[in-house]
């Protein structure tokens, strides 16, 4: 079942076949139809109650369940109808409808079929207590749900939802899909407040150890409640005081600390007296500082340094440099020379979007995308501007019939190793090559058993970190195209969540059941792969 | 004393350590006590400061007894907060803005002071319908009944949104007395309206069922404004209050413009009132039927104020009272509200970029026109209701409006009433030579702290915004600033914060034994004042 949960565009509606004879009665003319049936909880079987069915295709109808979960459509005129089922605490039945235990997909009824079942799947629920280190609850404390997923291989953390505790130190977080999720308590804000001396709470994450490495997801079956309490421990809040240097009066500065796991801290920041100066309160612990100083020249100036906070912090001095400019070359090579003529000057601009991806912290900043850059006197380049320091993956998506053969950076194989962006300094430029000459590639999952969703993971032999996946039901056929000519390993898996394919060794014990395909330059290859099992290889 | 920037506190870290060593012979002390129990409050922080700055000079935590001691004070006055888990930042003998600051000196009494803090209280609830089942996402609004500028009045202080449980929260709430009003539709109202207008949905069973609006609802569960019942919140008190909302069938009605031409089209918003001006935007929709027509529903029976935007070729708003039923026919026909409201300020300075405001005095809504190099200024009247205004001045300081005239609308004082239509020009006139006036409240000879000082001008009803106020000190000293010239009358009255001194019958018998005072420009006065 949980497989079925992941994938949205799944088209579930239910159907009702022309001879619904074991139930379909005749109404007052000879050619309308009664249709009955009862909303229930996937989970537990329970009736729902006040769930809202609609008649979707059919002749429109809405109802409201009653108190027994059940619903009725009198005269129905088409042989056919679909229906759907809304309640709120439930996944939309287009994610998960299902009739009579079936599991398959599209729900069909058979004529025989009685009155319908519609099961709607409940959401899930994290909840919690936070306290203090006394047992007294932590009121006010912001409480961030992070989920967890699979994307480019990689897993990748995405803020959900905030929500602040309450007089009981109580947080919920409701109406949860299916999947893995972390939560992340405090810190908590650091008022204006009068006394000298103030304690604090740092952030943590679930369950509460402290630093990234202690963390540990709590995993959200179907309609599973999750308990998650806190206990935390206050830290004193220190003074950090310093200068943006090189700032002329009146010039303002961003101001930006974030904790360990890259997310921005609710810290009041005060800036001045005097050009640059500041100063701001935090619970005791590690964070980042990062200040930013934009020129008239409309150049971003950035600084960032990593702050280990055990007291009053005096004299920090932040000094701006001129952010990192990537240039980024992209050469288009075409197999057809003629087709070259057909290319106007500017193309290559527009011919794959390219953007680095962070890999600092956790939540750490967003994607930066190359864009064009006008530097007077010159045509306009593509370029990585106003890039935060820090280590980076690059990802190209080609915008056609392009394959990425290289990405370099000087001496770094961009395609296989991680970019380090100083801050500031002179880069070498970022040479990508796009060629057309790709080959595609076709093909089915064997499976026994009903269908289910699986992912289809096509890895070439001479660079495996060009990995390309789609995810399918295993009755449907996959395909691949612009495909650098190459021998490719293929596999699917049932994997729910999706391969973490780009961490080192991920691959390897799934790369020996593979089956293996050449792709010529142009060519057309089909493959049959058998459905691997998650955990069974 | 009346609190100025105080609380947005900043620490001074060496501020105690560069205080001068010679004179540091006086000291506060006292006892923290919860205001409702008398219990002694510990582990709270108390902190003094100057009142000329928002600075922190000193700050304790109270001990198992409640005890706080400041020493080493210099001669002055010192403001006094308190704060801690379960009190909110309050200051000493606090009425809003203003509390008492301490007197420290010779032959000033400032030990044994009882600061007599009001824990957070709570209310708390859940929102169901009439089956019992949980409201998410309703919009819960806490009233408080409180004295606002002399007058008592019903204000919005709050609002909060239920969970997936229908819970609700309000943490940190004073003590005082509340209403609650809830504002919701039903889940399924985002899926029912598009089903509904499908052709060919012809069960009409299902169509009651579903066509149905939640109507505003008032603690503890009527539709009836009068019927609202009152919660008494106590300091440090958790209080329960939940709800059940019963769905009613959504009306039907359309309304037209007489004067649509083609093209026309027209906005209609509904608003329901509740307390004193306060009005909830009903969430009703409208579908547009032809030029200068259109259907609405989502709202139940009742008795509605209605704004009718026409734009196109024109653009007016109307406004009026509309009573609705299922099928009712609505003529837009309210008068349109005043097309054009502006004027001309008078004044001797030049520069600055001040603002004219008028603020509708019942239901508090403001509305401003920047002001011209030539004084000239149009206020920005596209919603401004008929009624009466306050005409202030923002952005130039120091100067406030000794008078207003008009011509198209009622003026006196600072006051003007507007009526529906036609266009509104004002005079304002400033004083900028602005006064202040010191004093001492004396009982018994003796100065007295914690009394309510009002500068009382002469025709009150329409002078409003002339009326200073301050708490006297622990000594009985206070200050009235930015006084314009003019006649005035003093007071000081002990216990007299809870007046609703906008009411000329209320504040009549204290100005016989107030103390008059002529305030000429640019003078700083000193008067004694007996507390009654």
């Amino acid at each position: 079942m949980t497989s079925l949960l992941r994938c949205r565009s799944l088209l579930l509606y239910l159907i009702l076949g022309c001879g619904l004879s074991a139930h379909a009665q005749q109404g007052s003319s000879s050619s309308s139809f009664t249709i009955s049936g009862t909303v229930v909880n996937s989970v537990s079987g329970e009736p729902i109650r006040g769930a809202l069915v609609q008649v979707v295709s059919g002749m429109p109808d809405a109802v409201l369940t009653d108190g027994d979960g059940r619903f009725q459509f009198d005269d129905q005129p088409n042989p056919q109808a679909s229906l759907i089922a809304h309640k709120p605490g439930f996944l939309n039945d287009a994610d998960t409808l299902a009739i009579n235990q079936s599991q398959s997909f599209p729900a069909q009824v058979r004529p025989q079929t009685g009155p319908v079942v519609i099961k709607l799947t409940p959401q899930g629920v994290i909840s919690g207590r936070v306290l203090d280190e006394t047992g007294e609850p932590i009121e006010d404390l912001p409480v961030k749900l992070i989920y967890v997923h699979i994307v480019d291989g990689r897993k990748r953390w995405e803020q959900r939802s905030t929500t602040v505790t309450n007089p009981e130190g109580a947080f919920r977080f409701a109406d949860l899909t299916p999947g893995s999720y972390y939560v992340k308590a405090g810190p908590s804000a650091v008022a204006a407040f009068i006394s000298r001396h103030e304690d604090a709470f740092g952030a943590v994450f679930y369950p509460s150890p402290p630093g990234v490495a202690g963390a540990s997801p709590l995993h959200v079956g179907v309609g599973e409640r999750v308990e998650a309490d806190f206990s935390l421990k206050s830290e004193p809040v220190y003074k950090v005081s310093g200068v943006v240097a090189g700032l002329a009066e009146g010039q303002g500065a961003g101001l930006q600390v974030m904790d360990e796991f890259g997310d921005v801290v609710p810290a009041p920041i005060e800036m001045g007296p005097g050009a640059g100066s500041f100063q701001l309160r935090v619970p005791g612990g590690r964070y980042f500082i990062r200040a930013w100083v934009q020129g008239a020249d409309r150049v971003q100036r950035w600084a960032e340094q990593t702050l280990r906070v055990q007291s009053d912090m005096n004299n920090l001095r932040l000094v701006p440099v001129t952010s990192a400019v990537i240039p980024v070359a992209i050469r288009t090579e075409f197999s057809n020379k003629s087709l070259r003529v057909l290319q106007a000057a500017g193309r290559p601009f527009q011919a794959a979007t390219v953007r680095l991806v962070p890999q600092g912290p956790a939540l750490a900043g967003s994607d930066v995308y190359a864009g064009t850059r006008f530097v007077p006197g010159q045509p306009a380049e593509l370029a990585f501007q106003n890039v935060p320091p820090g280590k980076y993956e690059l990802a190209i998506n080609p915008n056609g019939n392009w394959y990425v053969q290289s990405a370099r950076m000087g001496d770094v194989d961009a395609l296989q190793d991680e970019l380090n962006i100083p801050s500031g300094g002179s880069l070498p430029p970022l040479e990508i090559v796009l060629r057309d000459d790709g080959g595609s590639l076709t093909g089915t999952v064997q499976a026994d058993g009903p269908e289910t969703w699986c992912q289809v993971i096509v890895v070439p032999d001479s660079n495996r970190s060009q990995v390309r996946t789609q995810t399918i039901g295993t009755g449907a056929q996959f395909d691949f195209s612009n495909l650098a000519p190459d021998g490719y390993s293929v596999f699917a898996l049932n994997s729910a969540e999706g391969l973490q394919y780009a961490e080192v060794g991920a691959l390897d014990s799934y790369l020996g059941n593979a089956a293996h395909v050449v792709v010529p330059a142009h060519g057309q290859q089909s493959v049959k792969v058998n459905l691997t099992r998650a955990g069974s290889q | 004393m009346i609190r100025k920037l105080l609380w947005c506190v900043m620490i001074a870290g060496t501020a105690s350590a560069q205080m001068p060593v010679a004179n540091q012979a006086f000291h506060i002390s006292g006892r923290m006590v919860d205001a409702l129990t008398g219990k002694p409050l510990s582990k709270i922080v108390v902190a003094i400061g100057k009142p000329q700055d928002s600075e922190v000079t000193q700050s304790v935590t109270t001990g198992a007894d409640g005890g706080f001691v400041f020493n080493g004070l210099s001669q002055g006055k010192y403001w006094l907060v308190a704060e801690g888990k379960g009190i909110s930042r309050q200051g000493y003998q606090e009425h809003g803005f203003y509390s008492t600051a301490i007197a420290v000196g010779p032959q000033l009494e400032s030990d044994n002071i009882e600061f007599r803090v009001h824990p957070d209280s709570s209310i708390a609830g859940v929102i169901t319908d009439q089956n019992n089942e949980p409201v998410r996402d309703a919009q819960v609004m806490l009233f408080r009944r409180g004295l606002e500028n002399g007058k008592r009045r019903t204000v919005m202080q709050e609002e909060a949104n239920t969970n997936d449980e229908g819970q609700y929260h309000f943490s940190h709430v004073r003590g005082g007395t509340y209403f609650l009003v809830v504002s919701a539709k039903p889940w399924y109202a985002q899926y029912v309206q598009g089903i509904m207008q499908q052709p060919g949905f012809r069960n009409q069973d299902h169509r009651a069922a579903l066509d149905v609006v939640y109507p505003v609802t008032y603690y503890p569960g009527s539709t009836d404004m009068s019927n609202a019942a009152p919660i008494t919140v106590r300091a440090g008190e958790r209080v329960s209050a939940d709800m059940t909302l019963t769905a009613e069938p959504a009306q039907h009605f359309t309304v037209s413009d007489p004067d649509a031409e083609s093209e026309q089209g027209m906005n209609v918003l509904v608003q329901q009132r509740v307390f004193d001006g306060f009005t909830i935007n009903l969430q009703a929709q409208t579908i547009a039927n032809s030029p200068g027509e259109v259907e609405v529903t989502g709202v139940p029976a009742g008795h509605y104020r209605m704004q009718f935007e026409s734009y196109g070729k024109h653009s007016t708003t109307r406004e009026q009272e509309v009573e609705v039923s299922n099928g009712a026919e609505v003529r837009a026909s309210g008068s349109i509200t005043p097309a054009e409201v502006s004027g001309i300020l008078k004044r001797t300075s030049a520069g600055g970029e001040p603002i004219v405001r008028l603020t509708n005095i019942a239901t508090g809504e403001i509305f401003d026109g920047p002001v011209g190099k030539k004084g000239e200024f149009t206020i920005d009247s596209e919603t401004l209701a008929p009624g009466k205004y306050e005409v202030g001045i923002l952005n130039l300081d120091p100067a406030v409006v000794m008078q207003v005239t008009a011509s198209g609308a009622r003026a006196s004082g600072q006051i003007v009433e507007i009526s529906a239509g036609g266009a509104v020009r004002l005079t304002v006139t400033l004083a900028e030579q602005l006064s202040r006036v010191d004093g001492v409240a004396l009982r018994d000879g003796k100065g007295r702290g914690g009394a309510m000082v009002m500068l009382v001008p002469q025709d009150m009803e329409h002078n409003v915004s002339l009326a200073r106020r301050d708490q006297s000190d622990s000594d009985g000293t206070f200050s009235l600033f930015a006084v314009p010239p003019g006649k005035y009358t003093v007071i000081a009255i002990e216990n007299g914060w809870e007046l609703e001194w906008r009411d000329r019958a209320v504040i009549a018998p204290y100005l016989r034994n107030g103390t008059p005072i002529t305030v000429s420009p640019g003078h700083k006065e000193n008067i004694t004042v007996t507390v009654q």
